[in-house]
């Protein structure tokens, strides 16, 4: 699986139930060398915005974001996932670093991640039910709808 | 699952950081900041400083790649730095210049941290006065290069300057911009 | 500051505080749970997290029940709040045609690219109350959402729509491009006049929305002359892009939900001599759901704008004037300070008032003297 679309389907199981993702992350690391590359942290990320009249950038606001980035088993992980806490982001990161190094307990990565696509996926197709529901399609008086 | 080691946990820094401003209140205090560093003050009071919301020039490689990892600053050259870290033994090279601020954004200045052989100790003496001391307080260091002093003098003019924090393997002191240093040895 | 100068009054400050808490249980009741906050007055969280500059929906939650549903308090809380959290660095530039669109509507075109979509609003709804909310039971509650998406979706529309202005855009009609400035901090960085537009930009994003309202209103009421349309209103949720850490490729890190309008205002000629008329356009974009100050930020914008290029001649179009006085929390800061004791500069103000009615009183002579020698010139 793309590792892009990885992070969005951990960052979703993060959201919807994190303590799950935890205790995936708590397996995975117990038989394999861990250790941190950079400091876990709960921060601010400053969102930039691009306006879309002139194209100046400008700053919308900050947005609450964990991230952690980790090695397990010689393998690189990453993680930052808007609103979690440090140890969820630590345990997103222990699950990419598992997946993407085809470490033992990949395919449960991989299980866990479909999850948060399947929640993904419905929370889009609720959107496009409400986009479709109120599509409209105005006519000026005396014109023919 | 992972433990951080410390100073990279919130509790350790939270008591280096008390310890620092402790230092930075009473120049020349030598503050004992015990093993959080493993061995290497400077590190911890970088832990402490700085993340990746300011820059750091490294001007003697003194940190491996792992700590330079783990501390998520920046790099910058040293001329732009807010902080700076260096051998104290080695002496600064000719013509080098640190940011020291400007009259408008004084607190740009760089903090400059020291490796130091020994932080209370050695044959360099120091008499330190002003802000934060009633009387002149005295400092003793082992393995600082003097040139760094006249390199904070070189950068003086106030409410511009340097910061020195001054570390050995677990202790340092601080010597802010505010503070007259006079050779006592 | 020395005009604060008390002591005493632990106690009551301490039980004055704790008032607050007993009046929320005084009348009984449950407790209201945070998560309702954030999902039912959806509308007030999001208001909270955009004056507070931060979107943190459920630390927002939480100051809307603490301050007691009081907008201002709740943004205060959660501003202090982000002051206290490392700033782990700015995102790319993100575009609002990147949102995942539940609305998006034009009052320029009534057929635009992809269509309009109302999503969820109340534009065209009469005001009257819904009764049936007073006494309403948690089972028909739980069944609105979950009968209504249990229905079959009608035909599909894109999630990610064109912009409406880029059919007026390709045809020539708007300000031509020119190089975009960069993003300013108005977080760490003062507001020094003039200020770069970014900097405006930042200051009404997290403007309070009543005074940004006010600005935009006294443009529409004739102080300033816009004639506005707004070419397109949009909200939806914004997929935040943040580096993997590990590989430095940009990952979606989670959705903010954000509304954006673009407004199209009056044209007028180019900027040189020779050059056609175009519209001159405005731009508003905030946190979360919050369609009146988006529009209002735009026609802020769109007046500072016409400000900048040809001198202020009203007072939404001096930057000085709107920025300093749309941030809710300075302006409710400074507002309520004024009822902490001012014991010492009022007394000097009696003081005063006292000599001069004394003087007046009892020398008569003397005032018209000191009148004389001014009148004199000496």
């Amino acid at each position: 699986m793309d590792r892009i679309d990885l992070a969005a389907d951990l960052a979703a199981v993060a959201a919807e139930s994190p303590a799950d993702l935890a205790a995936l992350a708590h397996r995975l690391a117990a038989g394999l060398p861990v250790r941190h590359l950079g400091v876990p942290q709960e921060g601010l990320a400053l969102l930039t915005m691009e306006d879309g009249v002139c194209g100046d950038r400008f700053h919308l606001g900050e947005a609450a974001l964990a991230v952690a980035h980790v090695e397990v088993g010689g393998s690189a992980g990453g993680a930052a996932i808007l609103g979690a806490t440090t140890a969820t982001a630590v345990a997103a990161a222990v699950c990419d670093a598992v997946a993407a190094g085809g470490l033992p307990g990949a395919e449960a990565v991989h299980a866990l991640a479909a999850r948060g696509r399947a929640a993904r996926a419905e929370r889009d197709r609720r959107r496009a039910q409400m986009r479709a529901a109120t599509r409209v399609d105005f006519a000026e008086l005396g014109e023919s709808a | 699952m992972i433990t951080l080691a410390e100073p990279w946990t919130a509790a350790a820094q939270g008591r280096i950081n008390r310890a620092l401003l402790a230092a930075l209140a009473h120049p020349g205090e030598v503050v004992d900041l015990g093993a959080a560093g493993g061995g290497r003050a400077a590190l911890a009071a970088l832990a402490t400083l700085a993340d990746a919301a300011v820059a750091l020039c490294d001007l003697h490689r003194l940190l491996d790649p792992a700590e330079r990892s783990l501390l998520g600053a920046g790099e910058a050259g040293a001329a732009e730095a807010p902080f700076v870290l260096a051998d104290g033994a080695r002496a600064p090279d000719a013509g080098l210049r640190l940011n020291a601020g400007t009259q408008l954004r004084p607190e740009s200045g760089a903090t400059l941290v020291l490796e130091c052989a020994e932080v209370g100790a050695g044959a360099l003496a120091l008499q330190l006065s002003g802000p934060g001391n009633a009387a002149a307080r005295g400092l003793r260091l082992d393995g600082l290069d003097p040139a760094w002093l006249a390199l904070r003098e070189e950068h003086a003019g106030f409410p511009c300057g340097l910061d020195l924090v001054l570390a050995d393997r677990r202790r340092v002191a601080c010597i802010p911009r505010t503070t007259c240093i006079r050779r006592n040895d | 500051m020395g005009y604060v100068a008390i002591r005493g009054g632990e106690a009551a400050i301490t039980e004055a505080a704790r008032l607050l808490d007993v009046l929320r249980s005084a009348a009984g009741g449950e407790p209201l749970g945070v998560d309702a906050i954030r999902d039912q007055l959806g509308l007030l969280v999001d208001r909270v997290c955009g004056e507070g500059g931060c979107w943190e929906p459920r630390l927002a939650a939480l100051a809307v029940k603490q301050s007691r549903g009081d907008p201002l308090e709740a943004a205060f809380l959660l501003r202090a709040w982000r002051s206290t959290r490392p700033r782990l660095g700015a995102t790319a530039p993100h575009r609002g045609s990147e949102l995942r669109l539940v609305r998006r509507i034009s009052a320029a075109f009534k057929e635009v690219p992809g269509g309009q979509v109302l999503g969820p609003g109340s534009d065209y709804l009469q005001r009257l109350f819904r009764y049936d909310l007073l006494d309403e039971s948690p089972e028909a509650f739980r069944s609105a959402a979950r009968d209504w998406f249990a229905g079959a979706a009608p035909a599909e529309v894109p999630a990610t729509l064109p912009k409406v202005l880029d059919a007026l855009r390709a045809e020539g009609l708007l300000t031509p491009p020119r190089p975009p400035l960069e993003a300013y901090d108005v977080t760490r960085e003062p507001l020094v006049f003039p200020v770069p537009r970014p900097a405006a930009l930042a200051a009404m994003a997290r403007g309070e929305t009543g005074g940004l309202l006010a600005m935009a209103y006294s443009t529409m009421r004739g102080y300033g002359y816009l004639h506005p349309t707004v070419a397109e209103l949009r909200y939806g949720f914004l997929p935040l892009r943040w580096p993997h850490p590990a590989t430095g490729q940009e990952v979606e890190a989670g959705e903010v939900p954000v509304t954006e309008c673009e407004i199209v205002a009056m044209h007028g000629q180019g900027d040189a001599e020779g050059e056609p008329p175009r519209f001159s356009l405005g731009y508003g974009c905030c946190l979360g759901h919050q369609e009146v100050k988006a529009i209002a930020m735009a026609m802020c914008d769109r007046s500072l704008q016409n400000g900048a290029e040809r001198g202020a001649q009203h007072p939404a179009e001096d930057a000085e004037f709107v920025l300093m006085h749309i941030d809710g929390i300075e302006s409710m800061g400074f507002c309520s300070h004024y009822k902490l004791p001012h014991y010492v500069t009022f007394q000097s103000d009696l003081d005063n008032l006292r000599k001069s009615r004394s003087k007046l009183a009892g020398g008569t002579d003397a005032a018209s003297a000191a009148l004389a020698e001014v009148g004199d010139g000496r």
